[in-house]
């Protein structure tokens, strides 16, 4: 440890010999140093690297599974056989939900028929942000459920949209335009039908504005969105 | 530095209680605090951080008559690196979910000081058992701290024990949620970085409370307990 710590003793010529035994023990010693640590390092990337290649497909696998999980769960109860992950389309006219990011949809289907979509939304007003969502839609415009992905609102109070932490999002199932008209979508308060949340009706407004918003764009689109126009599309 | 070969029971005695890394070392706070609002996150990386250190200590042993004085602490990072990165890369494979609700704190076990701290001040001077225990009994101390505080923090801000325990345990632990007090009985604040920091600090003036009081009894009886003088010395 203590290689290169001068004495104060000796004589000046001493010291030169000292001086220059050091310099050479550190040469050798430099030399040392590099073979161990390139070795640590070869050894280091060859471990990680053959055991990323090793894994990467089992990772990609749960990645897709995941992702797939998650669009499974705002259609339930509904019979589809394709993998919807794969069947991913970006929203026309995305500027309809006032935000500059692609939004995309997911088209579930029944024998190459489409029967229900899934929305991936977003609501920029949000208390703190935006709110991402999931939104299943069917083919008769009716909500089949839906899931917040994203969103940054106060744990405890707008953090009630989150479906694990209570049932708040629930009402909007099977809910339609048709049921609901476009004015009536509002909290109880501004003169609509829906609950809002105790203490967070800033959340509320932004979920509840941007399920309805969602409707009305399936509403206009309905024909590209389920395929009506044109039945099959090569991803 | 004492470089005399402990006791197997005497590094259990340190890790787990007299020289804990989170709560006396204090270190490896900044994953203490932030995984430990539900104890399922905090087994998940306490484990993480007792394989990481048992694996690290056996190495960093394993190599000390090859590691020049220039070249320890870069290859003890090199070692720290490669470890965290293949579990980071099994976790992904085999438990993504916990994986993900994990996010960037299982590559920042790296950082965790108590793991290059242990590899300098003692792996290093030790041969492979006693350091290979080592690594054990502290990634144990660490794991109990996080248990103590993700327990805490999860029954007094959720209501609830082991949630989500299926994202560690695997699907048949699904129905191992204990939930207490009914919806709408919780302390926010524990789940919230405010609230981290107050229970921690209260963790560490229990433990503080209990070292001392044991201290006491120890010095008023010294003839019943034959490893008091051992004890004092360490502390």
């Amino acid at each position: 440890m203590s290689d290169d710590k001068k004495n104060n003793a000796p004589t000046q010529h001493e010291a030169q010999e000292i001086k220059t035994d050091n310099k050479q023990l550190h040469v050798k010693a430099n030399w040392q140093s590099v073979v161990i640590l390139a070795l640590a390092a070869l050894a280091t990337t060859i471990v990680i690297s053959t055991l990323q290649t090793l894994t990467k497909e089992r990772i990609e696998n749960q990645y897709q599974a995941a992702i797939e999980a998650g669009l499974n769960q705002v259609l339930p109860n509904i019979d589809y056989d394709n993998q919807l992950s794969k069947d991913k389309q970006a929203l026309r006219a995305a500027g309809f939900f006032q935000t500059s990011e692609p939004l995309y949809y997911y088209q579930a289907r029944r024998n190459e028929k489409v029967i229900a979509i899934v929305m991936e939304v977003v609501a920029p007003d949000g208390y703190n942000g935006d709110i991402r969502l999931l939104l299943g839609i069917d083919a008769s415009g009716h909500l089949l459920g839906s899931r917040v992905t994203q969103h940054r609102e106060t744990p405890g109070l707008g953090d009630a949209i989150e479906h694990d932490k209570s049932q708040w999002m629930q009402q909007f199932d099977q809910q339609s335009l048709s049921m609901t008209p476009s004015p009536q979508w509002q909290t109880q308060k501004q003169g609509g039908t829906f609950d809002a949340i105790t203490g967070a009706t800033i959340t509320s407004s932004a979920v509840i504005s941007v399920i309805e918003r969602t409707l009305r764009y399936t509403e206009e689109h309905a024909d590209i969105l389920f395929d009506n126009e044109y039945p099959s599309h090569i991803n | 530095m004492n470089t005399q070969v402990t006791s197997i029971k005497q590094l259990w005695q340190q890790g787990l209680w007299d020289n804990n890394p989170g709560l006396v070392q204090l270190l490896g706070l900044c994953p203490l605090l932030a995984v430990s609002n539900t104890l399922v996150n905090a087994i998940g990386l306490g484990l993480a951080t007792l394989v990481t250190l048992a694996i690290t200590n056996t190495l960093a042993s394993l190599l000390r008559h090859w590691l020049r004085p220039e070249v320890r602490i870069a290859v003890f990072v090199l070692i720290i690196a490669g470890t965290v990165t293949v579990l980071d890369l099994l976790m992904a494979a085999y438990r993504f979910e916990l994986h993900q609700r994990l996010g960037i704190f299982v590559p920042l076990i790296v950082t965790n000081c108590a793991i290059l701290a242990r590899a300098e001040s003692f792996a290093s001077r030790q041969p492979s058992l006693p350091a290979f225990i080592d690594g054990c009994a502290q990634g144990s101390g660490f794991l109990l701290a996080l248990m103590a505080l993700g327990a805490s923090r999860e029954i007094l801000g959720y209501g609830s024990l082991l949630r989500q325990a299926n994202s560690l345990f695997g699907p048949m632990a699904e129905n191992w949620t204990i939930t207490l007090g009914q919806d709408g009985w919780s302390f926010l604040i524990a789940i919230l970085p405010p609230g981290a920091f107050i229970l921690l600090g209260l963790l560490l003036a229990a433990h503080r409370w209990w070292s001392v009081r044991k201290k006491q009894v120890l010095e008023t009886h010294p003839d019943h307990f034959e490893s008091s003088h051992q004890d004092k010395a360490m502390n």
